[in-house]
């Protein structure tokens, strides 16, 4: 009856872990040994192999990516100016500040017109981005949002890699407010079909057209449209790439009038870039695609190291090792009873409550042990234990048969 | 009894050359303080201080060359004899002695050191007050005194209004107010309207019952908010509400337009008396504020002398309202000499005396002894005496101030002082001196590192574009470009800064890689009996933190006991911290290293011991911590890092028994700072040539533990680098996988390294570029786009090549672009492409394209309309 169990407890997780969780999904299931830390630090390797064979990521962007590669990306008016540079469409805009922008921009809007676009301008792409502002109202609206404390703003993400906020909340006139030099982007706001290219390497690898666009409630609305995509745009999504020189991988926004139609025919403009996958954007479409991509971003890798994998499985048996797990024995507890409603079969003890050190067998699908592991690293575990290393590595134990559901051993 | 005439001999001339505060926040100038020591004939030491304030077009000052010239006035001071007898005798010398210094000063203009008419009259003005500050002490009377004491007291106004008060605070300070003061002072606003409504809301307060003074005064300050139109608007607008009855008639507006706009200020003036009536007995008093710059010919600008020169034709009046500030004026005899030549020419003026913004208690008390010899002042509006309503009459012998040390002593750019001058030394040795400290300070804060790897890319052959002051890219044409942002470069991986950033991450990662690390656990908020029993496991002395802390807050280190740890649990709980989990982890005790790995080896270590000064037996703690910030301003890291004289800084002092005029004893070192870190004054001395092996060994295993790092600032905490690890306590705290460049290239003490020159050769090795000999001189061609033209641009440029010794030219190719061709060492011509993407104040570049071509055959620095030469692009 497991099985059944096991369909009624879903892999829910938010968009921000979603892509590392693919990932570590992909890796468990290609019968690799996987060392997690929090905020989505992954190594994966076989066993045994040296520092240079080990694949990692941070939120499912390979170590391939660099540092500064990433940093760019996160900084909108760099990449603005990047494209530029690189001959290729952007929509009209500029970046302003929360605090004194607003006669900036409506100078700008008297040029481009409404309707608008305003997004933060350093941090995450992709999220809290504004569209179709049709006046100053909502205009000035978009931008107040923007004055709101990062950590009340319910989309708003952060990843572990971006540069030090320096513009820290602050009180304003009794108010906790983002500091006026706090910035935004403006930009005029392009009519079309709303294209999601996710790219790896030299090659684009799902083309999704977000009706509404990526963000909220359009997701019902997403269609796989990889296969009628014209290769001219594909070409202008990995042209975007390459004008940021680093990128392992990228998800890029073209809106445009139609995605079937040669660019030379129609005026299309790049809206976003983002150094993040967000795969919750194919997820959203149908959940085998963003697994599909997500164990592409994994072999992509591997490749790159040269590492060989096996064959995907979809049941797997771990030795499963926990360090610095806060409240251990109640944390254990909490976690094996997650496990137990996804069907995970096994044990867990305690093996050092003052360390807060766990170890234990788990056999399952690859999907639910990763939901466990990011579950627990990001806190998120019922009760909000939390460990700071996951190790799950290929068990030793001829095989999971004969495991109980599992649970913890005294 | 002796005679009090004395004859003196100056032993001890100095100066100190620091930013200016106005009500603790720096203003974008310089002041002088200028120490005078005397010996007179019996053996007794005598002090004069004054304080020079540079405001450059308004004073005729910049800050090179007015300090140039301090130094050479100060040397024809130093080892002379003067006798003063009397007040009289007193000021004739001071007198003499000016004129002397004015000589010198016309020989600097004529040598064209300096381009203003009348030039250093703010560094004159710190000249003659500590001149007369020395001679009132030698006379044992007031500076007053000298000058002539000619009234008691005086009205002051109360100036230091906040900016953006509130209506609360507002109703609050106008009515403590009420009493006493003359006129209510306001801040002003941006716009027309919001100034409008600050007057009026200034005034229902003060016709309300609380203060019952409708016909009180108001004084806004504007701070030159307006141009010329909005101005003129806002004068009717004024002019309308007084005639309603929402403001008093009587209103003063200073500086109503930007100073560079001060012809325009008697134009204003003749609206403001038209609006108001040609006899403005009933109506409408409006009096534009004016300092002499606006009508004093001989100082004020080319279009404001033409305005004053043939205004009266035009009907335009004197000031209605004159400020006179002494470091305009050029000194305090001045200063009472324009007071007389005012009231005699323009006998209906208001006078009013002051200083200009950020002025210590030294000009306080030289304005307040003016005071008292200008009969003709109507009031004192001066920040440094805003408290008092009466400004009273002087008592104490010369200002009657000591040197506010704590006042500038975290400021001070420059000192000289002769004879010897302080040095500050450490272990004997001296601070480095960085000569390419001059090129880099126009980068402004961060801009050192920012700059350092374009440098060397640019010095290798390789082109670049520069996007803001921190990133970069840098091609060889032929393969993906290599991107920069501060010290974030190609060499490391996004996953690296990932686990860096996080400390628990990597602490077990290097555990995991059999690295020392300090043992350390995560506890569930308010989880104590845990954190208890594993600190029996791994023993005292042990740091207590919350997880997710930020600079340090709610930190407790080195706990040795069980009494100790249950506090530090109550202090976690106390804080604002205490609903997070917390950190419980081994205290190593050790000094604080920082070592530098790229790619397989150390390249950089140094020691950082917490801001400092070290005893010469002869310099007080205050000198000895401007010669260090002196010192610290030559450093191309270091230059924007001062020891503060901060709250920590006052307690250590306290906790020491000293204050800032303690003179601690040779060798004695005297702390004041409480941490570690460079940016809180800490000193960087080079260690890396005696760190033991084993100790690089173990950095090196930690950068390999962690993926994708190629280049990483290891903090280390050791007990003796020296020795090797298993022969002493120690402990990794720390992997920065984004660290400063600068803390070992430009180390405080000892041999700099060459950081980014490494860091930039291993990026080009690994990513196999093309490159060019490393080549101390260049020619490059650089395209400017965004916001560059009808903004001064071309001329900011020019002056900034000129100072940095380049040849070249600038030119506007478009609308939005501008090229710029320049050659020289490839120090200062390198600093150029980095400064051009900052541009002046107007200007808004987008971006900095530069590569490389022959050297123009061309002598100079010219901002012209057309190249003068062909431009040969080279690879």
């Amino acid at each position: 009856m497991s099985a059944d169990v096991a369909t009624t407890e879903s892999t829910e997780i938010g968009p921000e872990l979603r892509d590392g969780f693919e990932v570590h999904r992909a890796a468990l299931s290609r019968g690799l040994d996987v060392v997690q830390f929090p905020r989505q630090v992954m190594m994966a390797s076989q066993r045994g192999a040296t520092h240079d064979k080990e694949l990692s990521f941070v939120h499912g962007v390979p170590r391939t990516s660099t540092l500064s590669a990433v940093t760019y990306a996160q900084d909108k008016r760099m990449r603005r100016a990047l494209l530029t540079n690189a001959g290729l469409p952007i929509p009209k805009g500029g970046s302003y500040s929360v605090g004194k922008g607003l006669e900036f921009a409506k100078r700008l809007i008297e040029r481009i017109g409404y309707p608008v676009v305003v997004k933060p301008a350093v941090g995450d792409n992709t999220i809290e981005a504004r569209t179709g502002l049709r006046d100053e109202q909502e205009l000035v609206d978009a931008i107040g949002y923007l004055r709101t404390p990062t950590t009340e703003r319910p989309t708003y993400t952060r990843a572990a890699y971006s540069l030090t906020l320096l513009a820290e909340p602050e009180e304003l006139d009794g108010r906790v407010m983002m500091p006026s030099s706090y910035r935004f982007l403006l930009e005029k706001h392009v009519p079309g079909q709303y294209l999601r290219f996710f790219v790896i390497g030299d090659e684009v690898h799902s083309v999704v057209h977000c009706q509404g666009g990526p963000w909220g409630e359009g997701e019902q609305a997403h269609r796989d449209v990889t296969a009628a995509t014209h290769e001219s745009l594909r070409k202008l999504a990995l042209d975007a790439v390459r004008a940021v020189p680093g990128l392992a991988l990228a998800a890029v926004d073209i809106v445009t009038a139609d995605h079937t139609v040669d660019t030379a025919e129609q005026d299309p403009r790049i809206v976003e870039l983002s150094e993040r996958p967000w795969l919750a954007v194919q997820g959203s479409v149908a959940p085998e695609l963003a697994q599909r991509l997500g164990d592409a971003i994994l072999r992509q890798h591997a490749d790159e190291l040269r590492v060989e994998l096996a064959d995907p499985a979809t049941d797997v048996t771990v030795d499963v090792h926990l360090e610095g797990v806060t409240d251990p024995e109640r944390a254990m507890a909490a976690y094996a009873e997650a496990g137990n409603a996804r069907g995970i079969r096994g044990y867990l003890t305690v093996t050092d409550p003052v360390e807060g050190v766990a170890d234990g067998v788990l056999r399952g699908a690859p999907e639910h042990l990763a939901w466990l592991a990011e579950t627990v690293l990001d806190g998120k575990l019922d009760g909000g234990y939390r460990a700071a290393l996951v190790e799950e590595r290929a068990s030793t134990v001829a095989d999971g048969e004969g495991l109980a559901p599992l649970a913890v051993r005294g | 009894m002796e005679d009090p005439g004395r004859a003196l001999t100056v032993t001890r001339v100095q100066a100190i050359a620091y930013q200016a505060r106005a009500s603790g926040r720096k203003v974008n100038a310089l002041n002088h303080l200028v120490k005078l020591g005397a010996t007179t004939r019996d053996g007794k030491q005598l002090v004069g201080i004054g304080e020079g304030q540079l405001r450059t077009a308004a004073t005729g000052d910049r800050n090179e060359s007015s300090w140039n010239f301090l130094v050479a006035c100060l040397r024809k001071l130093h080892e002379r004899e003067i006798t003063v007898t009397d007040p009289s005798t007193a000021v004739a010398t001071v007198r003499e002695l000016m004129g002397q210094f004015r000589e010198l000063a016309e020989d600097h203009h004529s040598q064209g050191h300096i381009d203003f008419q009348v030039p250093f009259r703010g560094t004159l003005l710190g000249l003659e007050v500590a001149l007369l500050d020395l001679f009132g002490r030698a006379l044992d009377v007031p500076v007053a005194e000298l000058l002539g004491r000619r009234r008691g007291s005086a009205p002051a106004h109360p100036t230091g209004a906040p900016p953006r008060e509130s209506d609360n605070a507002l109703r609050q300070r106008l009515e403590s107010q009420a009493d006493g003061f003359p006129a209510s002072h306001l801040s002003g606003l941006h716009t027309v309207e919001e100034n409008l409504e600050l007057l009026t809301s200034a005034a229902a307060v003060n016709r309300s019952e609380a203060v019952g003074q409708p016909g009180k005064p108001l004084w806004i300050n504007l701070k030159g908010a307006f141009d010329t139109k909005e101005a003129t608007r806002f004068l009717k607008a004024v002019a309308g509400a007084i005639s309603e009855g929402k403001l008093p008639r009587e209103i003063y507006v200073e500086q109503p337009v930007p100073t560079r706009e001060r012809y325009y200020l008697p134009l204003l003036q003749r609206t403001a008396d038209r609006i108001g009536g040609v006899l403005p007995r009933r109506g409408a008093d409006i009096r534009i504020v004016s300092d002499q710059a606006a009508w004093n010919t001989e100082t004020a600008g080319r279009r404001a002398r033409y305005v004053a020169r043939f205004g009266r034709w035009a009907g335009l009046r004197p000031p209605r309202a004159a400020h006179i500030k002494p470091a305009q004026v050029g000194g305090l005899l001045a200063s009472i000499e324009m007071g007389e030549r005012l009231r005699k020419s323009h006998p209906k003026t208001r006078i009013y005396l002051g200083a200009a913004e950020g002025a210590t208690t030294v000009t306080g008390a030289a304005i307040r002894n003016l005071t008292a010899a200008m009969p003709e002042l109507d009031a004192v509006v001066e920040g440094t005496l805003a408290d008092e309503s009466v400004v009273a009459a002087p008592t104490e012998p010369g200002l009657g101030v000591p040197i506010p040390y704590e006042e500038f002593a975290g400021d001070a750019e420059n000192t000289f002082s002769v004879p010897e001058p302080v040095v500050a030394t450490h272990d004997g040795a001296s601070p480095n001196v960085y000569p390419e400290v001059t090129y880099l300070q126009p980068l402004g804060s961060n801009g050192t590192k920012g700059h350092l790897l374009e440098r060397e890319a640019l010095m290798l052959g390789l082109d670049t574009v520069r996007y803001n002051k921190g990133a970069f890219i840098a091609t060889d044409g032929d393969h993906e470009p290599l991107s920069f942002k501060w010290s974030r470069s190609p060499l490391s991986s996004a996953v690296s800064l990932a686990l860096c950033t996080h400390k628990e991450a990597t602490r077990m990662r290097l555990r995991r890689a059999g690295v020392p690390v300090p043992k350390g656990n995560t506890f569930a908020k308010g989880d104590f009996d845990a954190a208890r029993e594993f600190v029996r496991r791994i023993g005292y002395p042990v740091v207590v933190k919350p997880a997710m802390g930020v600079r340090g807050i709610g930190v407790v280190a080195d706990i040795r006991d069980d009494e100790a740890l249950e506090q530090a649990f109550r202090h976690l709980s106390d804080s604002t911290l205490g609903d997070s989990d917390f950190i419980v982890e081994q205290h190593v005790p050790g000094r604080d290293y920082r070592i530098v790995v790229i790619g397989d080896e150390v390249i950089g270590a140094i020691l950082r011991e917490p801001g400092s000064v070290t005893g010469d037996g002869e310099s007080t703690v205050a000198e000895l911590m401007i010669a260090k910030n002196v010192a610290r301003r030559g450093n191309p890291h270091l230059w924007g890092r001062p020891i503060k004289y901060d709250d920590t800084a006052r307690f250590l002092l306290e906790r020491s028994g000293m204050t800032l005029s303690s003179v601690p004893e040779k060798g004695q070192r005297v702390l004041l700072s409480g941490s570690c870190s460079l940016s809180q004054g800490g000193d960087s001395i080079d260690v890396l040539g005696e760190m033991h092996p084993s100790i690089k060994q173990a950095c090196v295993d930690a950068v390999h533990a962690v993926p994708g790092l190629a280049f990483c600032g290891v903090d280390f905490l050791l007990e003796d680098h020296t020795k090797p690890l298993d022969e002493q306590h120690s402990g990794i705290c720390e992997l920065n996988a984004h660290a400063a460049i600068g803390n070992c290239e430009y180390p405080l003490y000892g041999q700099g390294r060459e950081v980014a020159r490494t860091l930039m050769n291993e990026c080009v090795s690994r990513f196999g570029l093309h490159t060019t000999e490393r080549r101390d001189n260049l020619a490059l061609h650089m395209i400017v786009r965004g916001r560059v033209t009808g903004v001064g641009y071309r001329a900011w440029i020019r002056r900034h090549a000129e100072e940095y010794g380049l040849t070249g030219w600038v030119r506007n190719v478009q609308d939005r672009m501008v090229e710029i061709v320049a050659a020289g060492d490839s120090e200062p011509v390198t600093a150029l492409a980095a400064l051009a993407v900052l541009g002046p104040s107007n200007a808004v570049p987008t971006d900095v394209t530069t590569t490389h071509i022959q050297p123009p055959d061309v002598s100079g620095f010219e901002a012209v309309e057309a190249a003068p030469k062909e431009i040969t692009h080279v690879r």
